[in-house]
Order: structure tokens, then sequence, then C-alpha cells
């Protein structure tokens, strides 16, 4: 990979499209976890591209590579929501109250904890750092890089998120929505 | 469940939905084909240049050389020099000696939790372990206490703070049928419960309502914050939660904040602390396109955030994204902790912008400009992207 963003340092815009081509089920997926709207997760992957592709040539370490790119996304997703929303900031709960889901429809795992369980029943901060970990298997230092928030605070932030999630599940979760 | 079983559930249940849909990633493929190969325009938007606005404001800062902003009044400082500490933060858990004798004794601690506990009802709850921890979501020392049925009890271990938090996880344990209620019931549930233990709600003006699901119609745990406002603005510091269950009329959880916080009058006007914060950002902006500026007024924690980034920039920003930097190298500034109102300002960064000389890393930052006094007393680096008030 590292030779691929070299590549698109310099301006090799197929190498840059097969970087973000390899990446591209993450974005979409991270976007998901802001936007309920499909066309507006396109939207946030779009600009992220092509503000990516513009600035790649300043990114120092050619491994920073997907963690910037995920950074980006989420600054963009954020804009997309402000917008949508009509205001200059939001409340995680306000994301969580008001957002519908309506992206597509997963096959649904049998257990119930899922992708649509961790974003219906977790504030946004949460239900992020869960998705980049389990989902994007990125470490608690690499989403506190991408987040800029403290090694130590995402992993008791996760934790507590998985205590949550226990609890709703155990509890009635399964029949949620 | 145990937390491997539910680990496991999560890495398989998430992993197995990462993939999207054919016709999803048909569409993908289709964007970034478009986004790469075709000119997109650039939106329109209004832009700040660095340069314009400061040499507009300068000339006016000139005449208030030595003030805190520009107006012919001084007011005292508040915040003082920050202080470099190395590695404190930076690993799991690591308490210096000297932050260690600022706490309260374990004993002291253990007594305290014993009150929490009579209180709510269970003075026969034994305790099993009390544990002195670095709260990561401020940096400040707590006692976490459990006890042999599941409840947690988390409280101050500086004595001039006021804060605890008791969750009683065996209640979720309980046959919940999913029973609904209206929020309005919630707060009366909420009302009833604070009553029952003691907590006089008349002060706390402000209420914000939330709940386990997206729709409050299939909610069956509710979350209620009461906190004090002053002129319309939250204070998060001097607030009481609670989640409760409907369903049985008990509690999850209860945490109570009373931090100390003087309402000081606004005499720094808007205008005047986003030129404060104009002046700060071009010191240390190395040609980033603003896009915009937001304001706002709130009531924060000082910290040592903007300090660092004013001070250290290149520090700043490599321990923090750097994945490689050691962790023992990392620096971070304590300051004296205060409760104080202050403007927000957040400048939003070009990320489109092409021309910067620097590796975009950061679409935003936040200053906290003291509404009394004019000082930069914090900042945060996330605001912007998260949106969350701390």
């Amino acid at each position: 990979m590292e030779d691929l963003v070299e590549k698109a340092k310099n301006g090799d815009k197929d190498a840059f499209a097969t970087l973000v081509t390899q990446m591209q089920d993450d974005l979409y997926r991270i976007a998901e976890t802001r936007l309920g709207n499909c066309e507006d997760v396109y939207d946030a992957v779009q600009e992220t591209i092509i503000v990516a592709f513009k600035s790649i040539k300043h990114l120092r370490e050619t491994s920073f590579f997907k963690t910037w790119l995920i950074r980006i996304l989420i600054n963009k997703t954020t804009d997309i929501y402000r917008r949508k929303k009509n205001r200059k900031f939001v409340s995680f709960d306000e994301i969580k109250m008001s957002e519908k889901y309506d992206t597509e429809m997963f096959d649904s795992v049998e257990n119930g904890i899922d992708f649509n369980f961790i974003c219906n029943n977790l504030k946004y901060e949460d239900r992020l750092i869960i998705i980049l970990y389990y989902m994007e298997n990125f470490t608690d230092k690499e989403i506190g890089r991408i987040l800029n928030i403290k090694e130590n605070t995402v992993t008791t932030k996760r934790t507590r998120a998985k205590e949550k999630i226990k609890k709703i599940y155990e509890t009635g979760g399964k029949n949620y929505g | 469940m145990d937390n491997d079983e539910l680990d496991k559930l999560l890495y398989h249940n998430l992993q197995t939905q990462k993939k999207v849909s054919e016709e999803t990633s048909k569409k993908l493929s289709k964007i970034i084909h478009e986004s790469i190969y075709k000119d997109i325009h650039k939106r329109n938007y209004k832009q700040y240049s660095f340069f314009k606005i400061f040499t507009t404001i300068s000339a006016a800062l000139l005449l208030f050389t030595g003030i805190a902003y520009a107006t012919t009044k001084v007011y005292k400082k508040i915040f003082n020099q920050p202080k470099e500490v190395s590695g404190f933060y930076s690993s799991n858990n690591t308490i210096s000696k000297e932050e260690e004798n600022k706490a309260i004794s374990e004993d002291e601690a253990r007594k305290k939790a014993n009150e929490i506990l009579k209180n709510f009802g269970h003075e026969n709850e034994r305790i099993k372990s009390a544990e002195l921890i670095n709260n990561p979501d401020n940096n400040k020392l707590i006692w976490q206490v459990k006890t042999d049925n599941e409840i947690l009890i988390e409280l101050n271990a500086i004595e001039q703070d006021y804060y605890y938090y008791i969750r009683f996880d065996s209640i979720l344990n309980e046959n919940i049928q999913q029973y609904r209620t209206t929020s309005e019931n919630a707060e009366k549930t909420a009302r009833n419960i604070c009553k029952k233990y003691g907590y006089n709600l008349d002060e706390y003006t402000g209420l914000k309502i939330t709940t386990n699901t997206q729709d409050f119609d299939d909610a069956y745990i509710w979350y209620l914050e009461f906190y004090k406002e002053y002129d319309g603005i939250k204070n998060p510091y001097q607030s009481i939660s609670l989640a409760i269950i409907p369903e049985i009329n008990e509690l999850y959880y209860f945490e109570t904040k009373n931090i100390k916080f003087e309402d000081t009058p606004v005499q720094v006007s808007e205008d005047d602390a986003k030129k404060i914060a104009i002046e700060a950002e071009s010191k240390v902006n190395d040609n980033y396109k603003v896009k915009d500026i937001f304001t706002e007024l709130a009531i924060v924690e000082t910290n040592g955030n903007a300090y660092f980034r004013q001070n250290n920039y290149e520090q700043y920003y490599i321990q923090m994204h750097d994945n490689n930097y050691p962790i023992e190298k990392n620096i971070s500034y304590q300051v004296d902790s205060l409760v104080r109102k202050a403007w927000l300002v957040t400048f939003e960064f070009d990320l489109d912008d092409n021309s910067s000389n620097n590796m975009i890393w950061d679409q935003y930052y936040t200053y906290y400009i003291d509404v009394e006094t004019g000082e930069i007393i914090g900042g945060d680096s996330s605001y912007g992207m998260l949106s969350e008030l701390k």
C-alpha cells in the first residue's frame, strides 16, 4: 500500500483510485454511523475523495494514509450533517433521536447485535469507536489518533459502550426496532 | 454473556456486515471514478483570509498593549501558566506520587461510598474493591468502588470538587418487557426518584431527555439530565443525571456533579472574542485558509490544550498523529482547574485548499475565551468534529 500512496502523492490517479477502492466499504460504513440517509453517505464519500486527492501530496508519512483518510471522512460527515440540519452544532443525542437509518438493509444476524443495533443504541462517539474497533480493526491508540482523544479515553469509552450493549441486549434488545 | 463472548460476537457480526451490497459497491465505484478522473467544481463558501483579518485588527490591538483584550478596562487574570508534564497521562492509568498525595485516602473513599450506598437503600452492601483511577474524560482522579452485588460507585478523589456516580447493573437483570412510556411520565418518575433520595431539583432549570433507542416510542431506558443554567447557558458541571427504567420504576444509574462555578458577567463581546482567537490562530496558522468561524457562549473547564498548541505546535500534532511516536515522550500541560463562562470560537479550516504547505489533519480548532478577562483559558481540537460540549 505504501508504494501506491507514494505514487498517489506524485499525482498518480490510478494509484489513488486503487487505494480508495480498497477502502470503499470502510468509508461507506464509517459515514453511515453518522448519516442515516444513503445519499448523504455517498456525498460524504465523494467529498472525502475529492479533498483527499487534492491534499495527498502534503501527507507526511505514507503509513498514515488510512487514518488520515478516515479523519477527513469524519469531518465531511459532520459537515453534511450540519448542512442538512441547518444548524451550527448539534448534540450526539439529537442525532440519535432524529436520524432514521434508511441505508441498505443488512442480512440479519441471528443474535441481533449488528450495525443497526449499535447505531440505534449508542450515542455517536461511542458507536464510532465500536465500529472503528470491531469492524475496522483499529487499535485504541489509532482510534485516539483519528478522533484526537487520549488512548485511555478510547479504552474506557469502548468498555462502557460494550457494557451498555451487553445490558441492553440481555434485557430485551433482541427485539429492538 | 461474558466480555469475551461479546467481543467475539461484535467482531464476527460487524466484520460480516462490513461488505456493502453489489448495488452500493457499483455506485461507490462510479463515485470514485468521477471524483478522481473528472473535474468537480468547488462549492461556494465564504472565506476568511488570515492576513486580511489580522491587518484589520492589528491596528486596533496596537493601542491596547499589555491588556487582555481590546478595551480600556483591565481585569485580573485568572489563567495561570500551565505546567508541562511528561508521560503523566500517556500510559494506562499512570498516577504520579504528586497527584496521589492530593487525593483522599482509600479509607475516606470507602466511607463516602458507604454513605452513598446507605442513601440509596443499600446500607448492607459490601464493598469488594476500591481503586484510584485517572478519569479519562477529564484527567481528574476518581475513586472507583465496586460491591459484591454489581453496584459501581465513582466519586471525586480531590476534595474541592463534588461528584459521584452510582450504577446498579443488577437492575437490568430484571425481566423487562420493553414497557413504553412518554417523556412526560419519564420526567415525572425521575423527579420522584430524585425527591425520594433527597435531591431538590428546584435550581436545575434545564432538562435533556434521551433514550436507549432512536425513537422515544420504543424506549425502555430513559436518560435524564437536570442541569443548572446561567442566562440560558447550560452548566454541565452542576447537574444531576439519572437513567431510569419506568417499567419497574427503578434507577439504573445516578450521577451528581457540583463543581464550583462563579457566574461572571460577559465583559468581552463576541466580536472581541473572535479577534482574540484570530490573533492567536494567526501566530500558528501556516497558510491554512479559514472557511468559517463559529462562536457560542458556554461554560467550560480550563485546560492547557490551546497553550500547548500555541507554544509547541509541532509536538502537539506529532504526538497526536504519529502512530510510532514513543508514549514516554508524550507531554501535556496541566492547569489549575476552573469552571468558567467562555466564548467558544471555532475555526473551520478549508480542507479543499491545496495551497497549504502543511499536512491537513484537523479541520477544526476551538479556543475558549474567558468572558470576563478575555484570556484564552483552553482549547479543543475535537469539538468542531464531534460537536460535543465538554
